[in-house]
């Protein structure tokens, strides 16, 4: 057979183009190099470029052939990947579906082959931040009774969220706006769906809401123990870059409940001695230099 | 006195509980309840001190007619008294749980008027918050000490997790420091609770809808540093509780300087590497399948600051090392440093398809820094490592000599003086030697 140029597939962005594209991969002979993303790759000498045609049936079969060759936990790796925002997915999937339906099941003990492990790594992390929002999502009751919530996920982790809260807030309507791909999970107390977020605008804020917002902050400030900060391992568990839509994390120089002025951090240790001997609330440090007392965070 | 100030006052006295867990039940929604239970727990916040937010953990009231000399709420204890009517603390759980900051409830309270008192009202706010607002996650309710069986009962069929606080690791201790309780109030609920969990189990195995009582088990806590218990003594008392009491949890909290008791220390930092290694070794009775005979004993009753218990372990046997990890089991691949739950079961996994090198360990997880001293793969060392004890421990505890403060928790190292060393095993005098030279 003659050597011609490395082949590559592109498809249109959806999960059923790419399942396309790997159909169709088959039909080459050598299988084509890659499969990339037709928005995203920039074509380079040398290679062919084949656009694949997006076809339903041929997406389905190869789920299909997934699921009975390679088992329904290999599906859901597929699947999960491609919820990923990584550009290179597309041929993240491709290589591991070509290795999987030559070893079949075996693929789940192929844990050191790279191919395997590149899509394992993706998976674990589009499931570490969904699971981070599953703990960090803050919803604020709006006008209306509805709950919402804005997160600024890297990955589209909105449909490995709904499920979690749907089931948890089963009678209680609430919308999870998705600000990075501008999408809404929506969830009216029976049916949840996803949809565009385009010109959203979430109701106003329910009277009471700010209470109960103060009062988590409050709570949040309180159960630290002095003698333990460690912000290290707090930014660990609860890395920054969740912080800005988390309500404790909020209005960090306003302290309403502080009577006296903030004491400097050369004061704190004396003073928490006196606090807790005295066991004097109006004693005790206020929020905001416990805040500074963590310093440089 | 509004809500805010309650909150404030009522956290305030709660937070030196350290068990804040939520896990032990999964539990999907129900048709018209609010609230699920996930079984590895949820943590919903991480406060300043690092330590996890999943409950909200307040007091039903700080107003104690006990003198508890280790406790903040001790009725001689000068500080702010507040307490929560049940529909106030029912209706803020709510609250919060509609919004997502916590996975429920944890409740606990000081003794006001009587034990049995105190109890009826926090089997109230469990019943408001089940029956009322039908709510349907997570709570944690704590027994008080001395009050009678049938509030227990009532108690562990409303919530998912019970526990009583074993407060002192001895019975010495106790009587010194809290006169108004006695071992035996606090054991009692334990077997109470212990008891009719079993029971329910044979229950719910007869009839399927037959209420649960506790279904998430049964915890407690013990105050580490307050009082002169070593080790050894803790971590037996800890394995008696997992094997007699059948106990989940057994939570370590270190002691925090709030009471003025001449038998209490004053002035010194809370002992969070002490209390760091003995969770570690909680963990390796738990989940490894090591006995504290193995870790610790009468000659060594303290665990090495410097290095971890199963280090330690490996360190004292080398007999049972090096592992081949292509053919060890399980059993044996769980005991070797550096390796974890998750790799041993990877391991397992990975050398189905074909045998494991170094790298592959490194791919699959393996933490070979510590594991390169006690392993071989396809039957040869890892390159320039020697089986020696002295060997081993310099390489081990060169990163924590250079840097102290790279020691896990590190407020902890400004109390770890090197005078107070524990006892260094004899095999490791030479390694010591040049460690004390050093400094």
């Amino acid at each position: 057979m003659p050597d011609g140029p490395a082949v590559v597939l592109l498809y249109d962005d959806t999960f059923e183009g790419l399942l396309s594209a790997v159909f169709q991969s088959y039909s080459f002979h050598p299988a084509p190099e890659t499969v990339e993303s037709g928005s995203l790759c920039q074509q380079k000498l040398g290679c062919r470029y084949v656009e694949a045609i997006p076809s339903e049936e041929q997406a389905e079969r190869v789920i299909a052939g997934i699921r009975k060759t390679m088992g329904w936990a290999a599906y859901e790796k597929v699947w999960t990947a491609f919820q990923s925002a990584f550009e290179d997915k597309g041929d993240a999937v491709y290589q591991y579906i070509r290795i999987g339906m030559r070893v079949g099941r075996g693929i789940h003990q192929k844990i050191t082959d790279p191919r395997v492990m590149r899509v394992d790594k993706i998976c674990a992390l589009v499931g570490r931040e969904a699971g981070m929002f599953r703990q960090f999502i803050r919803f604020s009751k709006r006008a209306g009774g509805v709950y919402y919530a804005p997160i600024s996920p890297e990955h589209q982790v909105l449909p490995m969220l709904m499920p979690h809260f749907c089931s948890r807030f089963s009678i209680q309507p609430f919308m999870i706006h998705d600000k990075t791909h501008n999408q809404a999970g929506i969830w009216d107390a029976k049916d949840w769906y996803i949809t565009s977020a385009e010109g959203l605008l979430p109701p106003e804020a329910a009277e009471d809401d700010r209470a109960y917002q103060r009062m988590w902050k409050s709570f949040y400030d309180t159960i630290a123990i002095r003698e333990r900060i460690n912000p290290v391992c707090r930014r660990n568990h609860m890395p920054k870059k969740y912080w800005k839509d988390l309500t404790e994390m909020q209005w960090k120089n306003e302290d309403p409940y502080q009577e006296s002025r903030i004491p400097l951090p050369s004061e704190l240790s004396a003073q928490m001695v006196k606090g807790l001997s005295q066991g004097g609330i109006s004693q005790s440090p206020g929020l905001g230099s416990l805040e500074r007392m963590i310093g440089e965070e | 006195m509004d809500m805010m100030d309650k909150l404030r006052i009522l956290a305030d006295s709660a937070k030196y509980d350290a068990a804040c867990t939520s896990s032990g039940v999964d539990r999907g929604g129900r048709a018209g309840m609010l609230g699920s239970a996930v079984g590895c727990g949820i943590c919903h916040s991480f406060a300043a001190d690092g330590r996890c937010i999943s409950l909200l953990k307040v007091l039903m009231t700080n107003s104690c007619v006990f003198d508890c000399q280790y406790c903040v709420n001790r009725c001689s204890n000068d500080i702010p008294r507040a307490t929560f009517t049940p529909e106030e603390l029912a209706c803020l759980t709510m609250e919060f749980y509609r919004r997502n900051y916590i996975e429920g409830l944890f409740l606990s309270s000081g003794v006001l008027k009587n034990p049995d008192y105190a109890m009826e009202r926090m089997c109230r706010v469990l019943e408001l918050l089940r029956h009322t607002y039908h709510f349907n996650g997570y709570i944690h309710a704590k027994a008080i000490p001395g009050c009678s069986p049938e509030l227990v009962d009532k108690l562990g069929l409303l919530c998912d997790r019970m526990s009583v606080n074993i407060e002192l690791p001895s019975e010495k201790s106790l009587t010194q420091l809290a006169p108004d309780k006695k071992k035996d109030s606090i054991l009692k609920p334990m077997r109470a609770v212990r008891d009719r969990i079993s029971q329910n189990k044979q229950d719910l195995a007869v009839y399927r809808h037959a209420p649960a009582f506790a279904p998430g088990g049964q915890s407690t806590q013990m105050i580490i540093g307050a009082t002169p218990e070593t080790d050894y003594q803790i971590m037996r008392l800890s394995a008696g509780l997992y094997k007699n009491y059948g106990l989940k949890r057994v939570f370590y909290s270190a002691y925090i300087p709030v009471g003025t008791h001449a038998l209490l220390p004053k002035d010194q930092p809370p002992p969070l590497l002490r209390e760091h290694r003995l969770y570690q070794t909680d963990w390796l009775l738990r989940f490894y399948g090591f006995q504290v005979e193995e870790l610790l004993d009468e000659v060594h009753p303290s665990l090495d600051p410097l290095l971890d218990p199963k280090c330690n372990w490996a360190l004292n046997h080398l007999d049972q090392f090096p592992v081949e990890i292509n053919r060890a089991d399980k059993e044996t691949l769980l005991r070797v440093p550096g390796i974890g739950l998750k790799s041993a079961q990877r391991i397992l996994q990975a050398r189905r398809a074909g045998s494991l090198g170094f790298d592959d360990l490194k791919k699959i997880g393996v933490v070979l820094k510590r594991a390169v001293y006690f392993i071989v793969c396809r039957g040869r060392m890892y390159d320039g490592t020697r089986m020696t004890q002295s060997f081993i421990y310099q390489n081990l505890t060169a990163d924590v000599r250079r840097h102290p403060g790279d020691l896990p928790l590190f407020p902890a190292v400004r109390q770890l003086s090197w005078q107070d060393l524990p006892d260094l095993r004899p095999g490791r005098e030479d390694t010591i030697k040049c460690l004390t030279g050093q400094l």
